[in-house]
């Protein structure tokens, strides 16, 4: 070995000859495995397809699907069931579901009508045909709408950049009008600079106050007043900010309140910048409107006023019907002139008549050269006896201080408060009568200050006035409201001096639906009617009417009247009517119901209503009207290859006296008819044997069968029966007339046959459709395509396979 | 280092093994890639050959255009191209380019002016050589 090896090494020659050999081989060895491996699979394949053995047994027209039976139990309109189940009614056999007629007949509502605001949430009429905890929803509405803030802390700020005091984030139940209120009270830190507080709403202002500080210990008054329709589910941020014009003054805000709520008034407004030279009043905003009776209203007025010249007044009234002034100022401005605005706020109570009045809110300068702006006027009235109560008290005298810081009662409103929630408002004209003194005026409710200003005025002669507000839960008892004022010295005035409280409304919330429908003209004996319903919340006092056609009205009593406290379980409300049942249909036999539930709280809830149903019992008739629904698959036989249906019923009764009937629903006019039926003329049964009783529609059939393939089919009788008989059903179903291709297939063959197309071949056209069958080995298969129809006349159907097998049948 | 480089360049008998020994590497380097190549267009072809299939799964003497059309599925493992179709052992023509894909098919449309109750041979010809032929009676 040693040897060889060592002559291995000298002989060079040979080791290259061994390497070429060896990767030649390699070459010869890579080209025939593949060509074996190749040549293995495509054997296979080749002997797979050798293997499968695929024919076609038949080939026919495909007329008919499969029968489609009832899935739930039968609905009974009139009638009852005395045994067995809808199951029974699925095959030929020896069990079946037995019915007996009754004098009885059930209506249920087809339509439905809110009232009020109420909102319909889902379900649909169908969902009140049984008690079966399907239900139809209603949302309540509010019968109002309050939103009260505050913030009485006093804040401050030396940011020029407006800083939040009060900030709602309001989203209605309802689209209303909603009034909104807000008052608060300024100071500054420097004369030199001004405080300022703005009403925004979804960052738009609607009043404005730029108060040139006077005294830095005043606390000057922000009345701020805006009328907005604000929509239902819609969000808004309303607020009340306050800011200084100048970092080196800092500005305090305090007693920030802000109501906003939605009752029934009538409103003007002018907010744009308006500016005169001439003395006589000029019209800022006007409010026009015509009460429907005769009341108290609740008249609210705003604005903001500027002037051109510190030795210059602004003048500014709310004049009734251009005869009653219920508010009039005289404005000097501080320096700066118009940059400052100040506060025009006025409320009172007035008595009008159901003729026309109008309220009008004017201006001018004091004399000439003098320039009078006024911006942001809004003007509302609102009708008093929308609250629960009220009580008023003014005083209209101009008073002046006895001594100086000494406080004396202006005006007190006394009044027997009921428990419950209060929107208090005072309204007062006031001057410091002096340019180094101020005058003060406190609002107190139960001898708590609620709002208190202090305010020195630029000119001995001027008069400003403003609106108090809040809201407060008072206690039953006597209450005494008051506004007080003090002098800092003797020249102080005040007039025009008003307070209100009103008794705010319940918050209730409402929801009321009306339910209508048809029954018949027949002679009545008794009228049952039933509501089965309930709510989201507890306790709602819901009332169920039945509308009376003779009296033509709701009652409120008695028959045709129910009432109960219904909670977040369902309640069944029945009642009978034995007197005149006929009171509560028309002349075409159409009736309603009305469903209504109160609550008294502010957030809102649904009713529940899961059943109404109208049952009536005739004289003499014994009757049988069940109806059930029938789904043709639509996976199977897509409508866009149905040509029409069946309808199959075998039955028994045990008086052949008169004719059964089938109906379908028509889904178009929502009622069971047989138009377009090959028998409208009804079935004559044989007397205690099975009848078979068969309806083919190919007409209209799309009326009857809605898009997801569902058939809702009545079984009656003819209403002539003055004796109860009994019916047994044994089979009831609906199917699908087509006009398809039904091949019988067979795979013979060891292995599992994909079958990729279908041919129909005749003399005019060779046809081939795509297919995606597999059939185990050894099985047969009934293949269905409603989408194909079978050509008239000598055919060929073909079948083939994914391997590449043909199959054909010759049919005819 | 300066005493070894003026020896290298005078030991001449250094330089031609080295240069056989390049040359020799090249050359069988080249041999090789050619073995290879060829080796790869041979296999290619050949399981190209061996994996072609098609069926006839029609054919129709349609009236109506009157073509003789024929519908071809491909149920083999490679692309196939009908590169002539003939009629009576004549070539005819074909909406041509007809290809199709593994697993495509369609109809393979010849204009020839057939005869109702005549006897024809059709054979459809892929650029690979297969055929797929038979006798069929237009009706």
């Amino acid at each position: 070995m040693r040897a060889i090896m060592k002559r291995f090494r000298k002989d060079k020659r040979g080791i290259s000859n061994v390497v070429v050999v060896m990767l030649s081989l390699i070459l010869i060895v890579i080209i025939v495995g593949n060509v074996i491996l190749w040549s293995y699979q495509m054997s296979q394949l080749d002997l797979e397809r050798m293997q499968e053995t695929i024919s076609i047994a038949d080939a026919t027209r495909a007329t008919r699907s499969s029968w489609f039976t009832a899935q739930s139990e039968f609905a009974i309109a009139v009638g009852s069931r005395l045994s067995g189940t809808y199951t029974d009614t699925k095959n030929m056999d020896n069990y079946h579901e037995t019915f007996g007629e009754e004098r009885t007949q059930v209506f249920n509502p087809s339509n439905y009508a809110l009232a009020g605001f109420t909102k319909y949430v889902s379900g649909s009429v169908s969902n009140l045909n049984s008690n079966d905890g399907t239900y139809m929803n209603f949302r309540s509405y509010p019968n109002y709408e309050l939103r009260y803030q505050e913030d009485l802390a006093t804040s401050s700020t030396v940011s020029t950049a407006y800083q939040d005091k009060v900030s709602v984030v309001f989203t209605p139940q309802t689209t209303a009008d909603f009034v909104i209120i807000a008052a608060a009270e300024v100071q500054g830190s420097n004369t030199n600079y001004q405080a300022k507080a703005r009403l925004t709403i979804n960052s738009t202002t609607y009043q404005e106050l730029a108060y040139r500080v006077k005294d830095t210990t005043d606390w000057y008054p922000f009345s701020a007043l805006k009328r907005l329709t604000l929509s239902e589910g819609a969000s808004y941020l309303i607020k009340i900010q306050f800011c200084t014009n100048n970092a080196g003054g800092t500005a305090y805000v305090r007693n920030a309140r802000l109501v906003m709520f939605n009752l029934q008034s009538a409103y003007a407004e002018s907010e744009g910048l308006s500016t005169t030279d001439l003395t006589s009043w000029q019209d800022k905003a006007t409010l026009t409107f015509t009460p429907p009776t005769n009341g108290d209203y609740l008249i609210i007025a705003t604005a903001n006023y500027r002037g051109s010249a510190t030795n210059r007044d602004v003048r500014i009234r709310l004049i009734q019907d251009n005869t009653t002034v219920h508010t009039e100022i005289l404005g000097r401005p501080g320096s700066g002139t118009t940059e400052n605005y100040y506060t025009f706020g006025v409320m009172r109570k007035v008595s009008l008549n159901a003729a026309s009045h109008n309220f009008t809110l004017q201006y001018c300068p004091s004399s000439n050269p003098g320039i009078a702006g006024v911006n942001y006027a809004h003007i509302v009235a609102i009708r008093i006896s929308q609250f629960d109560s009220y009580s008023y008290a003014e005083d209209e005298t101009e008073s002046a201080p006895a001594a100086i810081n000494t406080w004396y009662d202006k005006v007190t409103n006394t009044y027997a408060a009921t428990s419950g929630d209060y929107l208090l408002l005072g309204s007062i004209s006031y001057k410091s009568g002096s340019t180094t003194d101020s005058v003060g005026v406190d609002f107190q409710t139960e001898s708590t200050s609620k709002q208190s200003l202090l305010a020195e005025h630029s000119d001995a002669t001027s008069y400003d006035s403003a609106f108090f507000m809040t809201t407060q839960a008072l206690t039953a008892g006597n209450k005494a409201d008051r506004i007080r004022y003090m002098g800092e010295s003797t020249s102080a005035r005040v007039k025009n001096v008003r307070l209100i409280s009103c008794k705010l409304p319940t918050a209730t919330q409402t929801v009321e639906v009306e339910f209508s429908g048809s029954s018949n003209t027949d002679a009545w004996m008794q009228l049952d009617w039933t509501v089965d319903s309930s709510f989201t919340s507890t306790a709602v006092t819901a009332t169920f009417q039945l509308y009376n056609y003779q009296s033509s009205q709701y009652p409120t009593s008695g028959d045709g009247y129910m009432t109960d406290v219904i909670g977040t379980t369902d309640v069944a409300k029945n009642q009978a009517i034995a007197s005149n049942p006929a009171a509560y249909r028309d002349a075409n036999g159409n009736w309603k119901m009305k469903i209504t539930g109160v609550k008294g709280t502010t957030a809102q809830f649904e009713l529940k209503a899961d059943w109404v149903e109208y049952k009536i019992m005739t004289s003499d008739i014994y009757q049988l009207d069940i109806n059930n629904s029938f789904a043709i698959d639509l996976s199977e036989y897509p409508l866009d290859y149905v040509h029409g249906f069946e309808m199959l019923v075998r039955y028994n009764v045990t008086a052949n006296a008169e004719k059964w009937f089938l109906k379908a629903f028509n889904w178009n006019t929502s009622t069971f008819s047989d138009a377009g039926f090959n028998n409208t003329g009804g079935n004559q049964p044989f007397l205690n044997d099975w009848t078979d009783y068969a309806i083919n529609v190919t007409g209209n059939w799309r009326d009857y069968v809605k898009d997801d393939g569902t058939l809702l089919v009545e079984f009656l009788d003819e209403g002539l029966n003055a004796t109860r008989s009994l019916v047994e059903i044994d089979f009831f179903g609906v199917r699908a007339v087509t006009d398809g291709t039904s091949l019988q297939l067979e795979n013979s063959g060891p292995s599992t046959i994909h079958i990729v197309a279908l041919w129909i071949v005749n003399s005019t056209n060779h046809q081939r459709y795509d297919t995606n069958l597999f059939i185990n080995s050894g099985e047969e298969a009934t293949y269905l395509r409603v989408d194909i129809s079978i050509p008239q006349g000598d055919f060929i159907a073909k079948v083939a396979t994914e391997r590449g097998n043909i199959a054909v049948f010759r049919g005819e | 280092m300066r005493d070894r480089t003026p020896r290298l360049l005078r030991d001449r008998r250094g330089i031609t093994p080295v240069l056989s020994n390049i040359l020799l590497l090249v050359v069988a380097v080249a041999v090789m890639a050619v073995a290879t190549t060829a080796t790869y267009m041979i296999t290619t072809n050949l399981r190209e050959n061996m994996s072609e299939r098609i069926i006839l799964e029609d054919l129709w003497f349609n009236n109506q255009t009157g073509e003789i059309c024929i519908y071809l599925r491909n149920i083999g493992k490679v692309a196939i191209h009908v590169s002539a179709v003939y009629v009576n052992h004549t070539s005819q023509y074909f909406n041509s380019p007809f290809d199709l894909q593994v697993g495509e098919h369609g109809w393979l449309n010849v204009a020839y002016g057939w005869v109702s109750g005549a006897l024809y041979y059709v054979d459809v010809v892929t650029n690979r050589g297969t055929h797929i032929a038979g006798y069929y009676e237009a009706l």
